[in-house]
């Protein structure tokens, strides 16, 4: 044997190694999984034959999950077309045609006749609830609904404007690192992928098929984000909360994939975000389940909820915050202690209890559960006035609600994508002013005598408050301006709670003496030790010091207000 | 071409020595008997001079399938290694098994005289002749008469389909190379080689069984039966298998799905599969006479256990197992 032998040789062992590692990879390409998905389960798999009310002949014989079962190899089964009698021959050999003009109507056939648990129609999860729901969504009636030009994952070989296939692959799909579940083409993004990438949505919601307006993938990738992108392999079904004794959104599980807030199958018409006022869901999280919570007593942690889901209801969520309520919540955390939880949220503050916040039987809160003058907790004049409030919300006041998505979203809603997926800006907040509690820099807090940059600068609240719009609109706020006045120096977050979704308190003050971080910015931002609601905006009374009719004590500051105050807000 | 002596298949006056020479099977199909009746004591004679029928010839009462190097298609009794086209003695299992040929079994219960994809015949199916697949089908073509000197002609190379003779297996104009064991060792290094073709030829295995089954032939259904690309309306016949996506990994030719070849007398490595080249044929799913299983398929169709059932299925379509 000479060098050219042994060269041969370990050219031919070369090439024999990497054919076997092409062949190797090929197979993982084309997966092999169909025996292992939904449909191809030996037990639980397609039987046409199961199909209640039409005549199929000659398929009881076949095994469950029988190609069979949905192709007829030559459209002829026993020399008979397949049923109904006298259809015709169907794409891909399917004894029901699904493509076209009868989009779907093979799925449909088993789909809308087998119960799955949740109801007829309902797939086991109550995410696929029927025909009727999808048929009416955007997903199946918008015509760029098929499959984008992207060959990874790889779709159906056909456009076909709703059809299932363009998500779902009948068969099973192995991406490489084994079936992707619910039979969809693309999963969520796996551990070490970089940059993570939710493949089953965003293959269309990445500027590419979607459009620009529906670019989510974008949002999610920015650095304030729920955490689609952030983790993998958390969302299991069912998911279940704390107060079911699961811990599906627990501290050690957190995860939001898109069909936390989501159902693809089952969205609205339009397929939009809501137009303020309201809370009622929207468009784009129809028919998501969600929780309600028991109200319990002021300032205390909501751990009852009624679980909306498929059967005992059908619609799920009622309400937007039902859905968000699934993380923020006892439901999702656990107990907490005075409303904060052990979480620290993408802004870098402790994520809060909003349920707690939201509490129907706090003093104050903005009204994403019921409208103010349902607040039970409330007292007289519940409401803000018209004057405080800018339009829409200077209308019907006292008697709108709102949804957590008026002001969480994203930072570029007028040019991309809405809604709370991903923002520049803290605490996902949006509108034409983003910042809070402090200006654009960070750590700079706002203070009354920037009103003449609210604007400008971006002050949060401006964008339903006109805090002063040439005149105050508080007599609170106007105290000292233009003046060496204590008032004009003082940051917002020495009166208010920096987390201004409700409050223990009227008018979302908060007590320096009591309240924690990140109520209590930095922890030592709230002064005011004694709270009592004025009678109108402009009645607020603070002086002499001595006085116990005013509305605000202050005791271990400067003593302006005094310490002590006839009924302060406990 | 068979050869040896001429009283081996003829007879001159179907009489030797006073008794009848011309036999057949008898009335349960489990062995052969003079065929005699009390109208005809003499026994009843056979087109051709004959002593038997193509049944006759070509049935086994014992356990081998090559009888004197003439394939066994119909065994009266436990067989071994079938042939290529199966054995007929399937099909009085089930009709469903086998094509319901005259002298094996009665026309099909369910279908009766319409084969599947095409439309309702005159007569009963037949070996041969205008009923039959072999030879000459000409109308009024009994199945002797339609296999007339193909027996006594060279039945091998050049295979050109210009003669019943010089078709594969007789089958008239059909191309092919036949393995010479019949597949009876059933080994992917020597088998048949069938003719396809996605070009509309006549002389494909598939053209010929869409003579009768029209409907389920790409060309022969046309684009409103099978279609013309992906998706498909039948499973199509006559063209290549794709080489893209899971059926690239089908390389080495299956015995359980065979391919046909474009060109069946120049296939460089008969052990291996060209994707992109080969050819999707009715006889790739089916035996041609009759097998163990639904609708003569080579492969347990409708088996209780799911990956056996779809183990035909799985060799060209690997991501399906």
């Amino acid at each position: 044997m000479n060098c050219n032998d042994i060269r041969n040789i370990i050219n031919s062992m070369l090439y024999a190694l990497c054919s076997l590692l092409l062949l190797l990879v090929a197979g993982n390409a084309d997966g092999g999984t169909y025996l292992d998905s939904a449909h191809g389960d030996s037990t639980s798999g397609v039987n046409r034959s199961a199909v209640t009310g039409m005549p199929y002949p000659d398929t009881s014989s076949y095994p469950t999950g029988h190609c069979g079962h949905c192709h007829e190899q030559h459209t002829s089964i026993g020399g008979t077309e397949p049923s109904p009698v006298g259809d015709a021959q169907n794409s891909y050999s399917l004894f029901k045609e699904n493509l076209g003009t009868d989009t779907n109507e093979l799925c449909y056939a088993c789909h809308e006749t087998f119960s799955f648990g949740p109801g007829l129609g309902y797939g086991r999860q109550g995410i696929y609830q029927g025909k009727t729901k999808f048929n009416n969504s955007i997903h199946f009636l918008d015509s760029k609904m098929s499959w984008s030009p992207d060959p990874v994952p790889p779709g159906p070989p056909y456009n076909d404007t709703g059809n299932c296939h363009n998500c779902h692959n009948p068969h099973g799909y192995n991406d490489g690192s084994g079936l992707v579940p619910n039979i969809l083409f693309a999963r969520d993004s796996k551990t070490g992928d970089s940059p993570a990438y939710e493949m089953g949505c965003e293959a269309c919601h990445d500027g590419t098929q979607a459009g620009i307006l529906k670019d989510i993938k974008t949002q999610l990738n920015k650095t304030y984000a729920h955490p689609t992108h952030t983790y993998s392999d958390r969302h299991t079904l069912p998911e279940t909360g704390q107060s079911e004794s699961g811990s599906s959104f627990g501290p050690a599980n957190r995860h939001a994939e898109c069909v936390d807030c989501h159902n693809p199958h089952a969205l609205g018409s339009l397929g939009d975000i809501h137009t303020a006022p309201g809370n009622a869901v929207s468009d784009v999280i129809k028919n998501v389940w969600g929780v309600e919570p028991t109200w319990p007593t002021i300032w205390t942690q909501p751990i009852l909820f009624t679980v909306r889901k498929p059967s005992a209801y059908p619609d799920g969520a009622q309400y937007e915050y039902q859905i968000c309520f699934k993380c923020h919540s006892y439901y999702g955390l656990g107990s907490v202690t005075d409303g904060v939880s052990s979480i620290t949220g993408p802004s870098g503050i402790s994520i809060t209890d909003q349920a707690w916040e939201f509490n129907n039987n706090n003093k104050s809160v903005h009204p994403v559960v019921v409208s103010l003058n349902n607040q039970t907790g409330s007292t007289t004049p519940k409401p803000l006035t018209s004057a405080q409030m800018s339009s829409p919300w200077n209308s019907g006041t006292g008697n709108n609600t709102m949804y957590c998505s008026d002001c969480h979203g994203a930072d570029d809603e007028s040019s991309g994508a809405k809604g709370p997926h991903g923002s520049t800006r803290k605490f996902l907040l949006k509108g034409n002013a983003q910042y809070w509690p402090t200006k654009s820099d960070g750590s700079t807090l706002w203070k009354l005598s920037d009103y003449s940059i609210f604007s400008s600068n971006g002050l949060f609240c401006i964008n339903c408050h006109p805090i002063y719009d040439g005149t105050w609109k508080n007599n609170v706020h106007s105290v000292g301006m233009g003046m060496a006045s204590p008032h004009q120096d003082l940051t917002c977050v020495t009166c208010h709670v920096a987390v201004p979704h409700g409050s223990k308190r009227s008018r979302l003050i908060g007590y320096g003496t009591t309240d924690p971080s990140p109520y209590n910015y930095a922890g030592n931002s709230l002064k005011v030790t004694g709270f009592r609601k004025a009678s109108g905006p402009n009645s607020y009374v603070g002086l002499p010091a001595t006085s116990t009719s005013n509305n605000c004590a202050t005791a271990g500051t400067s003593g302006c207000h005094g310490s002590s105050i006839t009924s302060p807000e406990p | 071409m068979i050869d040896g002596k001429c009283s081996n298949c003829h007879t001159i006056h179907n009489l030797q020595d006073g008794q009848a020479v011309a036999y057949k099977l008898n009335s349960s199909l489990s062995d052969f008997v003079i065929n005699v009746t009390s109208e005809y004591p003499e026994g009843i004679p056979n087109e051709g001079l004959l002593i038997t029928n193509c049944v006759g010839c070509h049935t086994s009462t014992g356990s081998n399938t090559i009888v004197n190097n003439t394939p066994i298609i119909f065994s009266t009794t436990a067989f071994n290694n079938p042939l290529a086209a199966g054995n007929f003695s399937y099909v009085q299992i089930n009709d469903a098994y086998g094509h319901n040929v005259t002298e094996i079994t009665a026309e099909d219960a369910e279908l009766g005289l319409t084969p599947p994809g095409g439309v309702a015949m005159s007569s009963q199916l037949s070996c041969a002749g205008e009923f039959g697949c072999h030879g000459d089908t000409s109308p009024g073509n009994s199945d002797v008469k339609g296999l007339k000197g193909a027996h006594h002609r060279n039945d091998w190379a050049p295979i050109d389909g210009n003669t019943v003779n010089q078709s594969y297996r007789f089958l008239n104009g059909i191309l092919g190379k036949e393995d010479s064991d019949w597949e009876q060792d059933n080994t992917n290094t020597s088998h048949n080689e069938y003719k396809g073709s996605t070009s509309n030829s006549t002389a494909t295995i598939s053209y010929f069984c869409a003579k009768c089954h029209r409907n389920f032939h790409t060309w022969e259904g046309g684009p409103s039966e099978v279609g013309t690309d992906s998706p498909w309306f039948r499973h199509p016949t006559d063209i290549a298998l794709n080489n893209s996506g899971e059926y690239t990994n089908y390389i080495n030719y299956s015995m359980t799905v065979p391919l046909a070849r474009p060109d069946p007398d120049n296939v460089s490595d008969t052990a291996l599969v060209t994707p992109g080249t080969d050819i999707i044929m009715c006889l790739s799913c089916h035996r041609a006479h009759a097998s163990p299983y639904y609708k003569m398929l080579r492969w347990d169709y409708k088996s209780s256990t799911l990956a056996t059932a779809l183990s035909g299925c799985n060799v060209c379509h690997t991501s399906k197992n």
